[in-house]
C-alpha cells in the first residue's frame, strides 16, 4: 500500500525534489518505525554488504560499497585523507640558494612533493631517522640505498627555475606524518564518494518530451528506443548521472520523473599519490579505525581490571 | 560519591557524570577524537535497542575532544559504549576482508582488462555464487 512505499523509500532512499532534498539522514534506529527491527545485527549486515571494484590502476580505485551507512563510510573517507600516514620532506637544509625563490618558499614545494616510500616500513618522528636516500634532483644523481625505489614519485615535477650564476645546494629530510597534521602528509590526491543515483519514470514518456528527458540527463542515462514508430524514453543507467535535477526546470517533465539516490549505496574513488597503491590506502584506512576502537576497548579493559 | 570519575590513562577519554551515580546516563569525554570516530560511534550505539540516546558534539573546534552522550533504559552507560567499539571493530573487519577478496579476485587473470558494471544492482544472488562463475557471467554481459 502507499504507505508501506512511502515508508521504504524514507528509509532506503535520499529524495531529490526541485527546491531541495529531502530524507537526507539514516532513520532506521530501533524505536523510529513501528514494525521494523532495526536492532544492530551482525549477520544481516554481514549478508547485505558488498563491496565491488569497478576500475583499478596504479593510480586510481573506484569501487562500489553497498549495504553500511554514511557514519561508518564518511568515516573511511575522512580517515584516507588525514590519517593515513605517508612520507614527505619536513626538513630542508639549505647550503646555497641564489635562486629568486625564496628558501621557505622553495622548502614548501619541495614537502608537497609525493614521495614513493613505503610508510608502512618507517616508524613515526620520535624514533631515530633513517637515513637512507639521497634526494634525486631530476635525474643528475643515483640512489644510494637501492637505486631507484626510494625517491620522488614523478621525477619530472618542476621545483624551481635558475638562471646563469644561481645555485641552490640542500639537503632535505623525509618524515612520516598524517594528514591532519599537514596536508602534505595526505596519501589521497583525494578520497570521495557519492551515492548512487536511482532515476524512476512515473509514466511513459513519448515523443519529443523523450528527446527532452534525455537530454535533462548527463549523457548515457537515458536512452530513447523507437518501440512501434514511436520514440520511447528509458532509463538505461542511472549511475552515471549527476544528479543536476535539470529536469525540474521543465514544467511539462516535473512530475514524471522521480529523482532519488540510495542512501547505503557509496561509489567511492580514490586517487593516490602513488606513495602506496589505492587499494592498500583504503585498507589502511579501515585498520586505522579498527585501531581506534581497539585503543578504547584496551583502555575499557585496563580501567576493569584496576577497579576490580 | 565522586562527581568525577577519571580513568589514569589521562589522554584517552573520561567520564562525566551529574551528581546522584546514575550508570545510565553517562557523558564520555573523548581526548583527539573528531568526527571520524564520533559519527561512526554515535551511529553504532543508536543500533542498540536498549539505548535511549546517543549523541557526540565537538565542544570547540580549536579544542581536540569530543563529548559522546549516551541514555540507556537501564543497561550501564559503559557497557553500551563498550558494545558500541566492539561492534564497530567487527564492522571494520569485514569491510576488511570483504574488500581484500574483492581486490584479489579483481587482480585474477580471469578478470582480464577493466570489468565494466553496466547496471548495478544490489542484489546477492551473483555474489553468492562461485568467483569463477562470477566473472565468467560478466565476461559474457560484456
Amino acid at each position: 500500500m502507499a504507505g508501506n512505499r512511502r515508508v521504504e523509500e524514507m528509509r532506503s532512499r535520499v529524495s531529490l525534489g526541485e527546491f531541495g532534498v529531502s530524507d537526507v539522514h539514516s532513520t532506521n534506529f530501533p524505536g523510529n518505525y513501528s514494525g521494523y527491527e532495526d536492532a544492530w545485527d551482525q549477520e544481516e549486515f554481514e549478508k547485505n554488504f558488498r563491496i565491488d571494484v569497478l576500475k583499478m590502476s596504479a593510480e586510481e580505485i573506484e569501487f562500489d560499497m553497498i549495504g553500511i551507512d554514511a557514519a561508518i563510510a564518511n568515516a573511511f573517507r575522512r580517515i584516507l585523507l588525514a590519517e593515513v600516514p605517508t612520507m614527505a620532506v619536513e626538513k630542508v637544509f639549505l647550503y646555497n640558494n641564489t635562486s629568486i625563490i625564496q628558501d621557505e618558499i622553495l622548502a614548501h614545494r619541495l614537502g608537497l612533493v609525493p614521495f614513493r616510500a613505503d610508510p608502512r616500513l618507517f616508524e613515526f618522528r620520535s624514533e631515530v631517522y633513517t637515513r637512507h636516500f639521497r634526494w634525486v634532483p631530476l635525474g643528475n644523481q643515483a640512489d644510494i640505498y637501492e637505486p631507484n625505489s626510494i625517491g620522488p614519485v614523478h621525477k619530472d615535477i618542476l621545483l624551481a627555475q635558475l638562471r646563469p650564476g644561481q645555485e641552490i645546494d640542500l639537503m632535505m629530510h623525509c618524515v612520516k606524518g598524517i594528514g591532519k597534521d599537514h596536508a602534505k602528509f595526505s596519501p589521497v590526491a583525494t578520497a570521495s564518494y557519492r551515492l548512487l543515483p536511482d532515476v524512476h519514470l512515473l509514466a511513459p514518456i513519448e515523443g519529443e518530451l523523450a528527446e527532452t528527458l534525455r537530454d535533462c540527463f548527463s549523457p548515457g542515462v537515458i536512452s530513447v528506443e523507437i518501440i512501434n514508430g514511436k520514440k520511447v524514453a528509458r532509463v538505461v543507467n542511472a549511475r552515471m548521472d549527476n544528479c543536476s535535477r535539470e529536469v525540474f526546470r521543465h514544467e511539462e517533465l516535473k512530475n514524471l520523473v522521480k529523482l532519488t539516490r540510495v542512501r547505503d549505496h557509496f561509489i567511492f574513488l580514490v586517487e593516490s599519490t602513488g606513495a602506496l597503491s589505492p587499494a592498500i590506502l583504503v585498507m589502511e584506512a579501515v585498520k586505522i579505525l579498527m585501531g581506534k576502537c581497539r585503543r578504547f576497548i584496551a583502555e575499557l579493559d585496563a580501567d576493569e581490571n584496576e577497579n576490580a | 560519591m565522586a562527581t568525577l570519575q577519571c580513568t589514569t590513562l589521562f589522554p584517552l577519554f573520561f567520564q562525566l557524570q551529574a551528581e546522584g551515580v546514575d550508570e545510565t546516563c553517562v557523558t564520555f569525554v573523548l581526548h583527539e577524537q573528531d568526527h571520524t570516530l564520533g559519527n561512526a560511534l554515535r551511529y553504532m550505539i543508536m543500533k542498540n535497542p536498549e539505548v535511549v540516546f546517543c549523541g557526540y558534539s565537538i565542544t570547540h573546534p580549536s579544542e581536540d575532544k569530543i563529548n559522546l552522550r549516551i541514555q540507556t533504559k537501564g543497561v550501564p552507560a559503559i557497557d553500551s559504549f563498550r558494545r558500541g567499539l566492539c561492534e564497530l571493530t567487527t564492522v571494520c573487519e569485514h569491510v576488511l576482508a570483504t574488500f581484500e577478496t574483492e581486490n584479489y579476485i579483481f587482480s585474477r587473470p580471469e578478470a582480464i582488462g577493466i570489468l565494466h558494471h553496466g547496471n548495478l544492482i544490489g542484489t546477492n544472488t551473483v555474489w553468492n555464487q562461485s568467483v569463477l562463475t562470477r566473472t565468467c557471467q560478466e565476461n559474457h554481459e560484456k
